[in-house]
């Protein structure tokens, strides 16, 4: 009778991904160490598990492949044979050939993939490990150098492999949102904690210097108080345990990067001896998860650029093996994962000359530059000195993407190197994802946290040093200009008498390279908090990344800082001194206003109202142009750049309608150039404003003459 | 209004009583007011009807969101239904309650005015919308119900929560 399989498919996927990176691991180690017979013994037990698990899913290619292999590994433990290069690279080809399969949803029926290629790909390990002559043992080619190196790894692998084996069987795979329930459930018990501890606390109050009290109540208060204490510790103790379940050890994912060196180093033609330390170091999974990319960057950079070939290293008098160490360690409460090589460095003085002449860097400030600042310039998106005929060529390339991937892990990268002896990229990392470190800063009624690591220093501003630039604020700090902005502008929230402060608090933020400053009415202070996702609905609402729970159980939003620096960047207006409330006489006058800005449409929206007039957002030229059709609008104030439908053709369409031949309609937009200006009076604007020229002045008197 | 509940209640218990039950297809369904008018959805969509304490305003969304709240520790978004349905929103009761469900996937509140409890109702008593109903509200409706002398709007939350507005929000 045949059983519903659907519901084991993930859990057998996961276990034969786990199975095929021991795999692979344990194959590597075979080719170095060929004597190991314990090595092939165990190759052929996790060949036969696969097997195994794939027959009773009904995967029948994968049997095939994993049977195969079995029988190869068996061959070799039976006859001792050694494995040659060829029959390593196919049995390898078979894993490669395993992990498509599992992903393959046609796989059901093995339909999806080329049946031939698996039964050819079968074929071949069966030929050659019936017909190729084995190698004897003695002739298995052993590097000349860092032999020893080897053979301490080989140890360490035997130890991992048992030690591997005793933790699968001590662990059990659960799923991510069970854990995410089972945290939040910890946290939301913290909050009933606290409210006891409160409760306790007025308990303790009352009882003090009241004996009698105290006597009837016949030692509860002692007794509650020991419960409390209790408590204390217990929840404390829950919550790091439940924090710690996240954490995997980063073998997890550096385990994959031995295969990938091997064939790296091969089709390079360099020799290449690959370190792994500090396997063992924790890390969120959620973070590792997503750190192959970068790090299978750096490494290939290592491999492409740093590693010099084996002639030009016996001429430095280097060892001919390049070496390429991936490690991890501890590092307070963040996790380092440094990719080091033994190369030739980074030449400090080209990436000095091709700054300057690509435009990164002025000349003249090279020379109050420090080494780390011009290592920066290597991640900066353009940089490049792949145009040049030497050997640091290519270094540099797609280091902005490896940047902003950590960044969004909320880790940094730092760059060590030294001239002739190699380089080394660290990137820092957060031990998880789930815990971030926050500056909690009141704006109106409302509070906000802003994640540490985009906090570069906080500032007590006289307000008369507040200066305005641009019609945007700004204040000077050591010499540089900061722009600032109101975290209550940007969300439109009520200020606090804010003026009557002697100095303002000031958050210095950054993201990538913008600075700004944040204008706040409060600084409570450092928190640790557990950042939650937002669901839909507002998953993507601007400015804000995600929330969290305080302690008290109220929920607080976490500042998307570079949104809000890019909302910073629109519309900075300055409020009217006293909006000039009698513009519009008798009937309120209904405006339509298209802007798929949020921001922006709040402040346009703020500032109308104001004015008394009665304001319909829409965000983008269609939406605006059914609600246009739905109802009769006196004022019609529109963007360009939108989605689905833009201004212009807004505009045109608007005009065509008989009862908006003649209302009039302005063009608010950040594109300046003198052939956009005529298309917007093209198609029928009455006024074209410049959101940089912006103020809420000139929109309200242009408002007054066109609406005359 | 309490006596037509209970009778609504001593009908259902009545009914499953009754040994003809198995010929007429029911549905179980959650009344609740929101405003003057009583509203029902399936229950299958009502995963439970929370009190609302704290809302944490979000600074730059549509009217029809509130905010955002704390459920057992998970972030869920509170939404006003009174928006949708183009109620007015001013004379709100002083306890607020909210439905939460999880048409969508993630759970996510809605505001209402108070919960009545559930109710069988024979399928075939559903009627479609009313043509008198705004084009909006029939977008939004399954139809309605006459239970026990009340009339019952039976809202389609999936097609709420799905709007146009909506949909805009998400995308942000």
């Amino acid at each position: 009778m045949a059983f519903d399989r659907s519901k084991y498919i993930e859990s057998f996927k996961a276990e034969v991904r786990d199975l095929l990176q021991e795999t692979s691991a344990g194959l590597l180690q075979l080719e170095k160490n060929p004597h190991d017979r314990s090595l092939a013994e165990l190759l052929m037990r996790k060949t036969h598990t696969i097997k195994g698990s794939a027959t009773m899913m009904g995967y029948k290619r994968i049997v095939d492949l994993a049977h195969v292999m079995e029988d190869a590994f068996e061959k070799v433990l039976k006859e001792n044979l050694s494995l040659s290069k060829e029959q390593v690279d196919l049995l390898f080809k078979c894993l490669d050939a395993i992990e498509p399969l599992l992903d393959d949803k046609v796989t059901w029926s093995d339909k999806g993939i080329e049946a031939s290629s698996v039964s050819n790909l079968c074929e071949e390990v069966k030929n050659l490990f019936s017909h190729a002559p084995s190698q004897a043992p003695q002739a298995v080619p052993q590097p000349a150098q860092g032999s020893q190196g080897i053979e301490k790894e080989v140890v360490d692998v035997s130890q991992k492999s048992s030690a591997l084996q005793s933790a699968v069987e001590e662990s059990i795979r659960v799923d991510i949102d069970k854990l995410n329930r089972l945290m939040n459930l910890t946290g939301e018990m913290i909050v009933g904690k606290i409210r006891l501890n409160e409760l306790v606390q007025s308990l303790n109050d009352k009882v003090e210097g009241n004996k009698e009290l105290d006597e009837n109540l016949g030692g509860l208060t002692k007794d509650f108080n020991m419960i409390k204490n209790n408590m204390d510790r217990l929840s404390k103790s829950l919550q790091d345990e439940v924090m710690k379940i996240r954490l995997v050890p980063v073998s997890y994912l550096f385990n994959h990067f031995s295969r990938a060196m091997r064939d790296l180093a091969r089709t390079k033609g360099k020799e290449i001896r690959f370190e792994i330390h500090g396997e063992d170091t924790q890390i969120d999974k959620a973070i590792i998860d997503h750190m192959k990319d970068p790090i299978m960057h750096l490494l290939r950079n290592a491999v492409d650029h740093g590693i010099e070939m084996p002639q030009a290293r016996q001429e430095k008098g280097k060892p001919i093996e390049g070496k390429i160490t991936l490690s991890a360690y501890r590092e307070g409460s963040r996790v380092v994962i440094e990719v080091a090589d033994d190369g030739h460095g980074v030449n400090i003085d080209k990436v000095k000359e091709r700054a300057v002449a690509q435009g990164f860097v002025a000349q003249e400030r090279l020379s109050d530059m420090v080494d780390d600042q011009i290592y920066q310039i290597l991640f900066a998106p353009g940089f490049t000195t792949t145009d040049e005929v030497s050997e640091t060529s290519g270094r540099g390339v797609g280091l902005d993407v490896v940047r902003d991937h950590i960044a969004e892990y909320k880790g940094m990268v730092e760059v060590k190197s030294k001239p002739g002896l190699g380089t080394s990229f660290l990137l820092r990392l957060p031990l998880t994802l789930a815990i971030a470190e926050s500056l909690l800063v009141a704006a109106g009624t409302d509070i906000f946290a802003i994640p540490i690591e985009t906090v570069m220093e906080t500032l007590r501003v006289d307000p008369s040093a507040i200066k305005t630039i641009e019609t945007k604020e700004a204040i000077t700090v050591k010499g540089h200009i900061l722009p600032l902005v109101r975290l209550s502008d940007i969300f439109n929230l009520p200020r606090k008498g804010i003026f009557e402060k002697r100095f303002l608090p000031v958050v210095v933020v950054q993201s990538v390279e913008k600075r700004i400053g944040i204008l706040v009415d409060e600084l409570i202070g450092r928190q640790d908090i557990i950042s939650k996702a937002i669901g839909d609905p507002l998953k993507n609402v601007s400015n804000i990344s995600g929330a969290t729970i305080l302690g008290n159980g109220r929920v607080i939003l976490i500042l998307d800082i570079a949104s809000v620096i890019r909302s910073a960047e629109g519309v900075v207006i300055k409020k009217p001194s006293a909006p000039p409330k009698a513009l519009v006489k008798g009937k309120k006058k209904t405006v339509l206003l298209a802007e798929d800005v949020l921001s922006t449409a709040m402040l346009e929206k703020s500032i109308l109202e104001a004015a008394g007039f009665s304001v319909v957002i829409a965000r983008d030229g269609k939406e605006a142009l059914d609600r246009a059709n739905q109802e009769s609008f006196d004022l019609i104030i529109t963007d360009v750049l939108m989605p689905r439908m833009d201004g212009f053709d807004f505009v045109a369409s608007l005009r065509k309608i008989p009862f908006y031949k003649e209302i009039p309609v302005m063009i608010v937009t950040t594109r300046e150039t003198d052939e956009d200006k005529r298309r917007g009076l093209e198609v029928g604007a009455d006024a074209y404003i410049l959101k940089k020229d912006f103020t809420s002045e000139g929109l309200l008197e242009t408002i007054e003459r066109l609406l005359g | 209004m309490t006596e037509d509940s209970k009778k609504i209640i001593f009908e259902v218990d009545d009914l499953e009583n009754d040994d003809e039950i198995s010929l007429t297809a029911y549905m179980r369904v959650l009344v609740f007011f929101v405003g003057q008018e009583q509203y029902c959805v399936d229950i299958k969509d009502a995963k439970e009807v929370i009190k609302v304490e704290h809302v944490t305003h979000v600074p730059g969304v549509p009217n029809f969101v509130l905010g955002v709240m704390n459920l057992r520790g998970e972030v869920i978004t509170l939404c006003d239904l009174c928006s949708f349905l183009t109620l007015d929103a001013s004379e709100r009761p002083k306890e607020l309650w909210a439905l939460v469900t999880d048409v969508l996937g993630a759970p996510m509140a809605l505001l209402v005015d108070e919960v009545k409890g559930a109710i069988d109702i024979e399928e075939r008593l559903i009627q479609p919308p009313l043509a008198t109903l705004g084009t909006k509200m029939s977008q939004y409706t399954r139809g309605q119900a006459q239970v026990g002398g009340e009339i019952l709007i039976f809202l389609d939350l999936k097609k709420i929560l799905t709007c146009e507005e909506m949909e805009h929000l998400k995308k942000g």
